[in-house]
């Protein structure tokens, strides 16, 4: 592992525009769009922190996304050959975890600042330093997992049916973790679901700084950290046995 | 089994150049690896000397590939011990000292040939420069080029770089010149003789036995997962004495003619047939006697190309 490997990979995965469609270009439309119609449907005590609950909701979207996404590259790099081709170079297992993830956090860091910036220019949001460093820099940390869990995927599944199972888990964990919409608008066993998806806590650690007394932020992080963890062990293990022709 | 078979005696007796056998770069025993029924590689034992240069040669399911990928700690076999330079395979990629070219395509659409071969470089503890690895592979010219402009034969090259960016003692081609033509299998052949003047340990796996007779030291067929010879490529051409039979004879039958006496194959085509004998005379009696209308009868020894047919086709 060196810097010259993770800089090489970075720069191929900028590559890709198709990819800043899904990491950039929705997040910050769909923001749009959802203040359009809901802001003031949203409701009474709602409708002052509508706009920074969404915020925070479609940027952990958007990071999700960006992480997930690295499931597909993966897929094609396993396909081609190059992971047997890596598989002959002195790279480990920790090795590889470290250099995908830091391909899926260097495409999630634009997506990290977009949203909050269309907020503050069509919505005049406003925070407090620490508000908004929560809002951009904590939530980008707080996507770790999501570029594990991506880069997971990207080793299990094949080369025709990982672009369904990466649009069903974003699906589902936009649904369930509450980011479309606030989960106070939504039945409260909505909720109870929710604890079990990770992209309610990414959600969760973003709301906390951003919304004082809403969320509990060092919950979220151990949350986060463990989902890395699990995810990381699993990528591991399956990098030293993954090498048979595909 | 069959008599060519046996009768192949060369394997494990006679004197090597070129390497001191107790230094082996590639050790194998007893291996076997199976996929459900499929026996893949079968029982295998293999020793390369340091310096070596050998050909893999075997029908396509042979267990040519499953083999490569247990020299490179790709596979685990499921029975037997692979070494090299005494150690595991997977210590001795680490330590760099393995490198390879494999069947699969290997090359990032993303990335151009430089990069491809920097990120490799990159990883290794003591590679050679790029450029020297670009040189040496003949792409010195395409490393702007993304991988997805490149003809099948310069994707070839370029993967031959990637192979030797590490400046591997061990280098294993897994059909290296599939997809090249002429032209380029020459210059291929040419950048790797350069590249193992200086006493590397080469295994290629090939289909072309032209590049194995002109380019090995030492030939090993395999067939349905095990070695069924193993020699010079001089030896395996003079195996068992074995004999080709061309003569005119309208209205052959292939299957009767095959199984004449010594007969190890047979092929008609039109009113021509050539016969691959393993005991020639006797062949040669039976086809006679046999055969009256046989006409414009002609002996000739085995080019490797019908010991390989002689060994490859028949039945075990």
């Amino acid at each position: 592992m060196s810097l010259g490997y993770l800089v090489l990979e970075v720069r191929r995965a900028l590559r890709s525009p198709g990819t800043l469609l899904f990491t950039i270009g929705f997040p910050a439309m769909f923001y749009l769009l959802e203040m359009m119609l809901f802001k003031d449907a949203a409701g009474g005590a709602l409708t002052e922190d509508y706009p920074l609950t969404i915020m925070v909701g479609l940027s952990a979207w958007g990071l999700m996304t960006a992480g997930l996404l690295l499931g597909t590259r993966v897929v094609h790099e396993r396909t081609v050959g190059w992971q047997r081709q890596l598989r002959l170079t002195p790279l480990s297992g920790a090795g590889f975890l470290l250099g995908k993830v830091t391909v899926g956090m260097a495409v999630a860091l634009p997506t990290a600042l977009v949203v909050p910036l269309v907020a503050v220019l069509a919505e005049g949001v406003t925070l407090t330093p620490g508000g908004w460093l929560s809002a951009t820099v904590v939530m980008w940390l707080g996507s770790f997992p999501f570029s594990v869990m991506g880069l997971f995927i990207g080793q299990l599944a094949g080369k025709d049916n990982v672009q369904n199972i990466v649009i069903v888990a974003m699906l589902l964990f936009a649904m369930f973790g509450g980011l479309f919409m606030p989960l106070e608008t939504l039945p409260s066993w909505w909720t109870t679901v929710a604890w079990f998806v990770p992209s309610y806590w990414l959600a969760e650690i973003g709301r906390a700084g951003v919304v004082p007394g809403t969320g509990d932020a060092l919950l979220a992080a151990a949350v986060l950290a463990g989902w890395s963890a699990v995810l990381a062990l699993g990528v591991i293990l399956r990098y030293r046995r993954d090498s048979a022709r595909v | 089994m069959n008599t060519i078979a046996d009768s192949v005696s060369l394997r494990e007796d006679r004197p090597r150049s070129g390497g001191d056998a107790t230094a082996g770069a590639i050790a194998v025993r007893g291996v076997r690896k199976h996929y459900g029924e499929v026996r893949a590689v079968d029982g295998v034992d293999l020793t390369l000397a340091e310096g070596e240069v050998v050909a893999l040669l075997g029908p396509n399911g042979a267990g040519k590939s499953t083999l490569v990928d247990m020299i490179l700690g790709l596979t685990t076999p499921q029975e037997g011990i692979v070494e090299i330079f005494g150690r595991a395979p997977a210590e001795a990629v680490r330590a760099g000292d393995v490198g390879a070219m494999l069947q699969t395509g290997a090359l990032l659409d993303d990335a151009t040939v430089r990069e491809t071969v920097a990120m490799i470089a990159s990883l290794h503890r003591s590679p050679m420069t790029v450029d020297d690895a670009l040189r040496r592979a003949g792409v010195a010219d395409l490393a702007g080029r993304r991988s997805t402009r490149l003809s099948g034969g310069q994707r070839q090259r370029v993967r031959f770089a990637v192979a030797i960016v590490s400046d591997p003692r061990l280098l294993i081609l897994d059909e290296p010149t599939a997809a090249m033509d002429v032209v380029t299998r020459r210059q291929f052949w040419e950048s790797m003789r350069e590249f193992t003047s200086s006493g590397r340990t080469v295994v290629f796996a090939t289909h072309y036995l032209e590049e194995a007779e002109d380019f090995a030291d030492r030939v090993v067929f395999m067939k349905a997962g095990r070695i069924v010879a193993d020699g010079s490529v001089r030896e395996v051409e003079a195996l068992a004495a074995g004999r080709t039979i061309h003569a005119t004879l309208p209205g052959a039958d292939e299957r009767e003619l095959a199984g004449l006496p010594g007969a190890a194959s047979a092929q008609v085509r039109r009113d021509q047939i050539v016969i691959v004998s393993s005991r020639s005379d006797e062949t040669l009696r039976a086809l006679v006697g046999g055969y009256p209308a046989a006409r414009d009868i002609e002996v000739v020894g085995v080019s490797l190309d019908d010991a390989f047919l002689a060994l490859t086709s028949s039945e075990s």
